[in-house]
């Protein structure tokens, strides 16, 4: 099966949020900044697909952290957003721009 | 918080970390929902349900709940998720590894040669190729576990859930109890001592045995509302605190005091808008304000349908007196010490008061039982019961496609002896039969939380009248979590002993003769065994649901002594800051009276304080004038009631001696009573009770003289039993609040609107709490009976039609096994007749051991309903007989169309087909 290059819109919420929480992307840390600066209450089940599937299309890459107190003593699944992955969110954004190119009085009203 | 308080629900983790892959996949997942678990239950929560706007200590026990269930939820959705996708790519790997190599994946750490996902993948196509056979096994067992989940998720939501207090488990509800009185309310003053006396609680709270309904005026039309006197201690016991503003302060209980009080959160959105500057604002209630110092948060009702709280007044009338028995009592027992001390030591402080007033607590001691008991006690029983009835159903279901599964192993002798001689071996072969029956269960468990929802939601349009809470019934991680757990305890039932029979054979006679037509006369004996298993089954359900509908006809055939049809019930009461004297009450009461009564389609107009069917109510000690009660524990006490001098005719209550009221009965007038026969032959045993005199204690003992004696009713409900009561002329002293009851000549509903203009048009500050007919609360008093009853039947149904599809199947099969031999009778001549008494015979065998074996489980389980029967003993011989018939009749309906083929065969068809 050919994987598509194309990103969905949580894909590109997640990219975003692991870009903007630099090295200290990982599972709940992704999901707070998603509801707290994207407005969006995402299921940790939801976001472990759309990881798996940004890691598939080699838009993301994850390295284990070390065990910290709290959560059971667990380590985390820090994410990092590939240079792949960087290109495709500004493929995205592009494609948005020209499409909302002179709609702005609809878009930005 | 230390961190062992921190962790998730045990059981949900140990699934979920089942589920997902071992490695790091695992440990991030697991610490991921960790850290947002415990974030929730340190109700800092940023992710997942808001806390809402409640007290911090509320939000800690509520958030631990919320967090428990959606860690469920989590566990369920998250390790569901990652379990599929690790199947699925074994199944991948296998397509395309070498055959008997191994696949090179990374994450596939499969130990097993012949794994599960190749077994799953082939139970589907095996499936799909019989469809018939796979809907059906799924539908019937799905209706089976589906029963379950429903009554499961039910008594999760009503029984199980902890009430919305902090720490809930913690609270325990304080009875006076006497020899002859079980349970009672206290004194305030005994409340007092309970508190200074004791020191087993935390914290100690009381509110008013009544609740007052209150006019609000000021701001637009006159609204009842309900009030409640509460001590200044009972939220703090509660653990509930205001949404907005402050509870209530110990000085507010004293009189003199600027009043004040505390809304319910529907009420402030009501009339207030949700603004927090109803704070400080002032309520009129009954014509005297009070501050309103603070809101209650929304879902906090207690004691129940309550509008505003007010502090409990020490010095008023309702407060004072060791006799006045007004308040309940609830606490909070201090950490670490157990319900059994707390009731020790109650004991003891019970002890002193008695002695200190044996007046009024002679004999009196208190017993304490658990809050969620007090509240959910009878619930629990009816609910245990249809979840003990329910649990029958799939085990029918699942007989029912374990003779399925069997039926279907005969037809793949075949294939199965051909897999055997290839080699495979026979826990391989039962490995994969196992498979099918794993998928087909969990097919079933899949369908079952589909029915479970709709039914939910059923149960939510129609039974709330009979369970509390049902608004929060879902399907939720609990509810899964067992649906997951009676489907997988049924695969040892559906498919073990149908995989063992089918692989247990000769495999070189099977290849020869084609399988199918050797069936041994053993595994024919297993499907028997089933047939007679679903009958048994079947016929206990049946017997029970039987003997539930019989109590509740005679629930309903008991006349309740009055007559309930063509009468409007309608709560009034007059605003008495209006009407302040007695004479000025009458006078208002009188023209509300002309005015209905001239109402078309009206034909008669009466009143009561406190109509039936709306509990016991008020009641006085009372005793006949020659016989005073020689101490406090000789004091009895009997239902009063004020009606007017039509009452007893509005009702169809008999008189059966002496006279009614009349309008001479007044203020003034030599007090009179009329009594009903459970008072006369209680107070008067043997003898002539009319024209006697009684005492009662209307705040000084108060003389009165027998007139009349009336037929008894059953005022609770048909299965009470008539209580003493008597009756006073409502001229007599007139009251605020009446229920008025209209007799029309037609539909009473229709009459409601002209009923209550009547009403406005006398005095538009009249407020009207309630309209409805005394027909349907009649038929409310029966609804629990009725709801449970008809739950029974539906299981009942269920599993009767479960079973006569399982005697058919078999019957068919036999007729289809038997063709040959019976072909060959025919074409011997054998009468048609004798071939269809033949198998109908086997089939009523089967029947009749059937009905045997559930009759006497029946017996033995029927017991368990004896709380719930009335007027019908546990072996009731006609639900026995009609059971029986029913069954019977049913099972020869099931058995006719395989006796019918078996008499039409075809001799020359049949033995072509050989």
């Amino acid at each position: 099966m050919v994987e598509s290059r194309h990103l969905g819109e949580l894909e590109q919420m997640v990219l975003l949020a692991v870009l903007r929480l630099k090295d200290g992307g990982y599972g709940k840390a992704i999901l707070d900044e998603l509801k707290n600066r994207g407005n969006r209450r995402v299921s940790p089940g939801a976001l472990y697909a759309t990881v798996d599937r940004l890691e598939g299309k080699g838009f993301v890459t994850s390295r284990l952290g070390d065990p910290t107190p709290g959560r059971g003593g667990k380590r985390k699944r820090y994410l990092s957003v590939t240079p792949a992955g960087v290109t495709a969110l500004r493929k995205a954004r592009r494609a948005w721009t020209s499409m909302s190119d002179g709609l702005e009085e609809i878009m930005e009203a | 918080m230390d961190h062992d308080e921190c962790a998730p629900p045990r059981v949900a983790a140990a699934l979920l970390s089942r589920c997902l892959p071992p490695g790091p996949v695992r440990e991030t997942v697991m610490g991921d929902l960790r850290e947002i678990y415990e974030e929730m239950v340190t109700g800092s929560a940023t992710t997942g349900t808001p806390a809402g706007r409640s007290s911090p200590a509320s939000v800690a026990r509520a958030g631990r709940g919320r967090a428990a269930r959606w860690y469920w939820n989590q566990a369920v959705l998250v390790g569901g998720r990652y379990l599929v996708s690790r199947i699925v790519r074994r199944r991948l790997y296998r397509g395309i590894a070498a055959p008997g190599g191994r696949p090179e994946g990374r994450r596939t750490q499969d130990r097993r040669p012949s794994g599960i996902g190749h077994d799953v993948r082939f139970a589907f196509r095996v499936l799909r190729r019989s469809p018939g056979f796979a809907v059906t096994s799924v539908l019937v067992l799905g209706l089976g576990i589906g029963s379950v989940s429903l009554m499961f998720s039910t008594f999760d939501t009503v029984v199980l859930q902890p009430l919305p207090f902090r720490n809930p488990d913690r609270l325990v509800w304080v009875w006076a109890t006497s020899a002859t009185v079980p349970q009672n309310s206290v004194s305030y003053l005994d409340f007092v001592d309970y508190r200074d006396g004791s020191d087993v609680f935390e914290a100690l709270g009381a509110f008013a045995v009544f609740s007052r309904t209150a006019i609000s005026t000021g701001d637009g039309a006159a609204e009842p509302l309900t009030v409640q006197y509460v001590s200044a201690s009972l939220f703090g016991t509660l653990g509930v605190l205001p949404e907005i503003g402050r509870a209530f302060l110990p000085h507010d209980e004293e009189t003199g005091r600027d009043a004040v009080a505390i809304l319910s959160h529907g009420l402030w959105e009501r009339h207030y808008g949700k603004d927090p500057s109803a704070i400080g604002s002032t309520i009129t209630l009954n014509g005297q304000p009070a501050d309103i110092v603070g809101v209650m948060p929304a879902g906090f009702d207690f004691p129940g349908a309550t509008d505003v709280w007010l502090p409990l007044q020490r010095s008023a009338g309702y407060a004072s007196g060791r006799g006045n028995n007004n308040f309940y009592i609830v606490g909070r027992l201090r950490d670490g010490v157990s319900i059994r001390q707390a009731q020790v030591q109650m004991t003891a402080v019970a002890a002193r008061i008695a002695d200190a007033h044996p007046d009024a607590k002679a004999g009196w001691t208190v017993s304490l039982v658990p809050l969620h008991e007090r509240y959910f006690g009878s619930t629990r029983t009816l609910l245990l019961i249809l979840l003990g009835l329910v649990s029958l159903v799939p085990l029918v279901a699942g007989a029912n496609v374990a003779s399925l599964f069997l039926a279907r192993g005969a037809t793949r002798r075949t294939e199965l002896a051909s897999r055997l001689a290839l080699g495979a071996s026979r826990a391989r072969v039962i490995q994969q039969l196992l498979t099918e029956s794993v998928v087909v269960t969990l097919g079933g468990g899949a369908v079952g939380l589909l029915l479970a929802y709709a039914g939910g939601q059923a149960l939510r349009l129609f039974a709330p009248a009979v369970l509390p809470r049902l608004d929060g019934i879902a399907i939720d991680g609990r509810v899964v979590a067992v649906t997951m757990l009676v489907s997988l305890a049924m695969v040892p039932l559906v498919g073990m002993m149908p995989a063992l029979r089918a692989t247990d054979m000769e495999i070189a006679d099977t290849l020869k003769t084609g399988g199918g037509w050797g069936a041994t006369g053993r595994r024919s004996g297993v499907r028997s065994a089933l047939v007679v298993t679903q009958v048994a089954l079947s016929v206990m359900l049946m017997l029970a649901s039987g003997l539930l509908f019989r109590s509740l006809r005679n629930l309903q055939r008991v006349d309740p002594g009055f007559r309930a049809e063509h009468v409007l019930q309608v709560h009034t009461l007059l605003p008495f800051f209006k009407y302040r004297t007695y004479a000025e009450m009458e006078q208002v009461w009188d023209a509300v009276h002309g005015r209905l009564a001239a109402l078309p389609g009206v034909r008669m107009v009466g009143a009561i304080d406190r109509p039936p069917l709306m509990g016991v109510g008020p009641t006085s000690d009372i005793w006949a004038a020659e016989r005073p009660p020689a101490s406090a524990a000789d004091m009895r006490d009997a239902t009063r009631r004020f009606v007017t001098e039509d009452y007893f005719r509005v009702m169809g209550v008999p008189l059966v001696a002496g006279r009614g009221f009349e309008t001479t009965d007044g203020e003034g007038a030599p007090p009179v009573t009329v009594i009903n026969e459970a008072f006369a032959r209680e107070f008067f045993p043997g003898e002539n009770a009319l024209g006697r005199t009684l005492v009662f204690d209307w705040s000084t003992p108060t003389n009165l003289k027998i007139v009349g004696i009336s037929a008894d009713i059953r005022e609770t409900g048909p299965a009470s039993s008539p209580v003493p009561t008597f009756y006073l002329p409502e001229r007599w002293r007139p009251r605020t609040a009446m229920h008025l009851l209209v007799r029309t000549s037609g539909d009473p509903v229709a009459s409601a609107g002209a009923v209550r203009q009547a009403i406005e048009d006398v005095d538009r500050d009249i407020s009207i709490a309630d309209i409805q007919t005394m027909a349907s609360r009649l038929s409310r008093s029966t609804l629990r009976p009725r709801f449970q009853s008809a739950l029974a039947g539906a299981f009942a149904l269920i599993a009767l039609v479960l079973a006569s599809i399982g005697l058919y199947g078999v019957l068919a099969l036999l007729v289809r096994q038997r063709s040959h031999e019976i072909s060959v009778r025919l074409a011997l001549g054998a009468d048609p007749a004798g071939v269809v008494r033949l198998v109908l015979g086997h089939g009523m065998r089967l029947v009749g051991v059937g009905l045997l074996i559930g009759g006497a489980g029946g017996l033995l389980g029927s017991r368990l309903l004896r709380g719930a029967l009335v007027g019908v003993s546990a072996a009731d011989p006609v639900t026995y007989g009609a059971v029986s018939l029913g069954l019977t009749a049913v099972a020869l309906v099931a058995c006719l169309a395989p006796a019918l083929r078996a008499a039409r065969l075809d001799p020359a068809e049949a033995l072509r087909a050989e």
